[in-house]
């Protein structure tokens, strides 16, 4: 009896709330794709901004001159059919012709040239410009010609140049439009020459692009591709199993199993390029840690493997360095360091602190709110695994801002986990920079063999020579102990089973190849 | 009457001052917007540049100075981050944050002013103890936890409403539902508590001698007489709403004020931060001089001033 009431109460109610739901969208209709993304675009000027939601929505809508095979991450034809380095500081790039932006204005050198002088300009403030200092000028030969010219030897001027990029990547702009509009109303109308084109943008919950016709890569094979913004990750999941959402990002370990029993869902994951979340020691600031032996001895109290299999449920893989394999430049030699607690307990004593005796506690820094897949439970288990030899941890969490700013603060901690991922850089050139040499903000480690090699690495054009050097820095680096063992997470996307479209490189949701099953 | 509401609006705009004031420090605090701007790999000359070009190098009271003086003019400050002034940024997520607003207050209040005199009336009955017991649960439950289950339950298991967004009615249902289960308790104990405080009261008692019946008795007697204190909790309770209200706008992913605050938080987008308080704060100042000016409608006996 009382079931009945229940279930009575049940139909009520819901029979209440169908007169109202049925003014809840239909499932999407074919030739239409939304993804569901955790975060809104913050302006659509790509040269304004280092965002992955921007450049997420940017990268199909605006192109450079080059595009990357994004299997072999080599390079191809892009606004540029062709390139050739002339000399050492001047790089020619032969222009596509016919090609036109979303409204009409035509590409050619002089925007080129527009394009690279904006992100250059002191006064445009553009996010990109301190990454491309190298770059000089940049000279019109003819309509379809130009040469940039560099001031000093720059092998990855490329990478500048390749889309879909990231930051530092120059996108090319339409100048007659800007010059016409302005700077705000392009950020909030922008226009390319990409796949795709913006026909909508309400601030907070979605941005819907519509296919451009004329792409010169080909018209796309869907119409409208809407991103929507959902913050919430247990939502995201929802709109996906409501098909409400055709592509989520970011599905939470944890809700993978949920995705995989639906039929109508399914599970697509890949490796995040760039950096992985590693943790770095302080090497700077003398210490236990200036002690290669401390810092070996550490390094073998980690089992990454199971921190892969466990924390991350397979949804990683370990690493020698925290490089990403498929970039230019990584060194495979180099084997995988393996979990030994006698080593980490004999090393220790050699170095004068048998058991952690005379190490003061560690203090690593970390960013909260998940940016890193299980962050927080790394750097647990890492403080876990050094109590056992004897050494304490002291876990030290912050939001993102303040940790980001601690990271360059060479003096005050001791172990800080990093990761640039997504960081569209398809050479180890920046990344190790970046991380390892002294003279990169973030790096926590001053080594002058290091150093020297990464330069000259970075300053050679001829490409097998400047992977023997890449190949030398890693070796160095590797032989220094500068981080823990490295792991790479995956990012893990949901995709409704009608929809035909694979994870991409660098937390990319390009829709040019996307479709749906008929 | 118009020399106190004057004075009252001067006490306002001094406490919007003061505001902003501390907003403007306590953002600084924490750091500027250079560095989450720029890609983590520009050298350190450029992070420095930029901070110099964008006057974040200089004292405090200078820059405060500054904003002051733009202020005055109309400019709140231009957003690093979205590329707009700081203005337009909040304008277009206030509509959002004013719907979800109104909708969960009207809700709040068709549950609980019928709640709370129903239990008045029929005090310490089964039904009394029922509602109260009912509007304290809705208020105990984590708003996120409600919010969540809703959308499996309705839309997931049902398929009945939209998971997720703005746009129709349907789509405002359970965010509103959402956050009137935890605004109800709060109004209907305190009808509750005034409702029974007046129902004791000579006058009432009189009325009824009169032989008025019940409803009127309740409702033009009792009732009006029990307002002030709930209309003092209404307003507080709007100005909250109207504050954003983080969790079950991320949750919905409702594109209101409170998600904006909390990412301009963490951006460090200074303008967008203190354009928001500042907004927030002026409609909180406005509602309670509207309470004031309620509370003499409502009795006549107030003096204002």
């Amino acid at each position: 009896m009382r079931s009945s009431i229940v279930s009575h109460l049940v139909i009520f109610t819901a029979l209440g709330f169908l007169s109202l739901g049925a003014a809840a969208p239909a499932v999407a209709q074919t030739g239409r794709i939304v993804i569901g993304s955790p975060a809104e675009p913050e302006t659509l000027d790509p040269h304004m901004s280092a965002s992955l939601p921007t450049w997420n929505v940017a990268r199909n809508v605006f192109d450079s001159l080059l595009t990357r095979d994004l299997k072999t991450f080599g390079y191809k034809p892009g606004l540029a059919e062709s390139h050739r380095v002339v000399n050492d500081t001047t790089w020619q790039f032969k222009l596509r012709r016919g090609v036109k932006f979303h409204n009409g204005e035509d590409f050619n050198a002089e925007t080129v040239k527009f394009s690279v002088e904006r992100v250059l300009n002191p006064e445009q403030k553009s996010a990109s410009r301190g990454v491309n200092l190298l770059i000089d000028r940049v000279e019109i030969v003819d309509a379809y010609t130009v040469n940039i010219v560099t001031k000093k030897p720059m092998p990855m001027l490329r990478e500048r140049f390749t889309s879909p990029g990231y930051t530092g990547t120059i996108p090319m702009v339409p100048p007659k439009y800007i010059r016409e509009k302005g700077d705000q109303f392009f950020a909030a109308n922008p226009v390319g020459t990409g796949a795709f084109r913006v026909v909508k943008w309400v601030k907070g919950a979605e941005v819907e692009l519509e296919a451009n016709p004329n792409y010169w890569g080909g018209a796309p094979k869907i119409k409208t591709a809407v991103f929507k913004i959902i913050p919430e990750p247990a939502t995201r999941v929802s709109a996906l199993l409501t098909g409400q959402a055709d592509i989520i990002s970011s599905v939470p370990p944890d809700s993978v199993d949920a995705i995989k029993r639906d039929s109508r869902v399914r599970i697509s994951e890949t490796d995040v390029d760039g950096i992985p979340p590693q943790i770095q020691f302080n090497t700077t600031k003398g210490g236990p840690l200036a002690d290669l032996r401390v810092r070996q001895a550490l390094a073998s109290t980690i089992d990454m493997d199971l921190v892969v299999k466990r924390l991350l449920r397979g949804h990683g893989i370990q690493r020698a360095l925290p490089l990403d394999p498929r970039a230019f430049g990584y060194n495979p030699n180099l084997p995988l360091q393996k979990p030994d607690m006698d080593k980490a307990k004999k090393l220790l004593a050699e170095a004068g602190f048998p058991n952690g005796q005379g190490i003061h506690e560690l203090v690593m820094i970390y960013p909260t709110g998940g940016r890193y897949l299980m962050g927080e439970s790394v750097a647990e288990y890492v403080s876990q695994q050094f109590a056992k030899v004897g050494v304490k941890v002291k876990l030290a969490p912050a939001e993102y801002g303040t940790w980001i700013a601690q990271m360059r603060d060479k003096k005050s901690f001791d172990l800080g986990m990093m990761g640039w991922g997504g960081g569209g850089r398809f050479e180890v050139g920046d990344t190790m920079f970046f991380q390892l040499h002294s003279e990169s903000a973030y790096s926590w480690l001053n080594n002058g063999d290091f150093d020297q090699a990464l330069d000259r690495a970075r300053a050679t054009m001829d490409p097998e020579s400047r992977k023997q050097l890449y190949w030398k820095a890693q070796e160095i680096a590797y032989g220094l102990s500068a981080v823990l063992p490295a792991h790479q997470t995956n990012s893990i996307y949901g995709v409704r089973s009608d929809v035909v479209w694979e994870a991409q490189l660098g937390e990319m949701v390009l829709l040019h190849e996307a479709t749906r099953k008929p | 009457m118009h020399v106190w509401l004057l004075k009252r609006i001067a006490y306002s705009l001094l406490t919007l001052a003061a505001i902003s004031l501390i907003v403007f420090s306590l953002v600084r605090l924490t750091g500027d917007p250079v560095l989450l701007f720029l890609p983590p790999d520009s050298p350190t000359s450029e992070v420095e540049r930029l901070r110099r070009q964008l006057g974040f190098d200089d004292p405090l009271a200078v820059q405060y100075t500054r904003f002051l003086r733009s202020a005055m003019a109309g400019d709140v400050g231009f957003s690093l981050k979205h590329q707009e002034p700081a203005l337009r940024v909040v304008m277009a997520r206030l509509p959002a944050t004013l719907e979800l607003a109104t909708a969960s207050m009207l809700l709040t209040l068709a549950i609980a002013l019928p709640a709370g005199i129903v239990s008045a009336v029929k005090r310490n009955s089964w039904l009394d103890r029922l509602v109260m017991a009912g509007v304290v649960f809705g208020q105990s439950m984590p708003t996120y936890w409600i919010g969540i289950m809703l959308i499996l339950v309705v839309s997931v298991w049902a398929g009945l409403l939209p998971p997720f967004g703005r746009g129709s009615l349907a789509h405002l249902v359970m965010p509103s539902v959402t956050l009137a289960l935890f605004f109800t308790a709060r109004i209907a104990r305190l009808t509750r508590s005034g409702m029974l405080n007046v129902l004791r009261t000579d006058y009432v008692r009189t009325a009824r001698a009169k032989g008025l019946g019940t409803s009127a008795v309740v409702l033009k007697h009792a009732l009006r007489n029990a307002a002030l204190p709930i209309v003092t909790i209404i307003g507080i309770e709007f100005g909250t709403l109207l504050g954003g209200t983080v969790i079950t706008e991320t949750v919905f992913a409702w594109p209101g004020l409170g998600r904006l605050a909390v990412d301009a938080i963490s951006a460090r987008d200074y303008p967008v931060v203190q354009t928001i308080v500042l907004l927030v704060s002026a409609m909180f100042v406005s509602i309670n001089l509207v309470v004031d000016v309620l509370y003499r409608w409502i009795d006549p006996r107030i003096e204002l001033g």
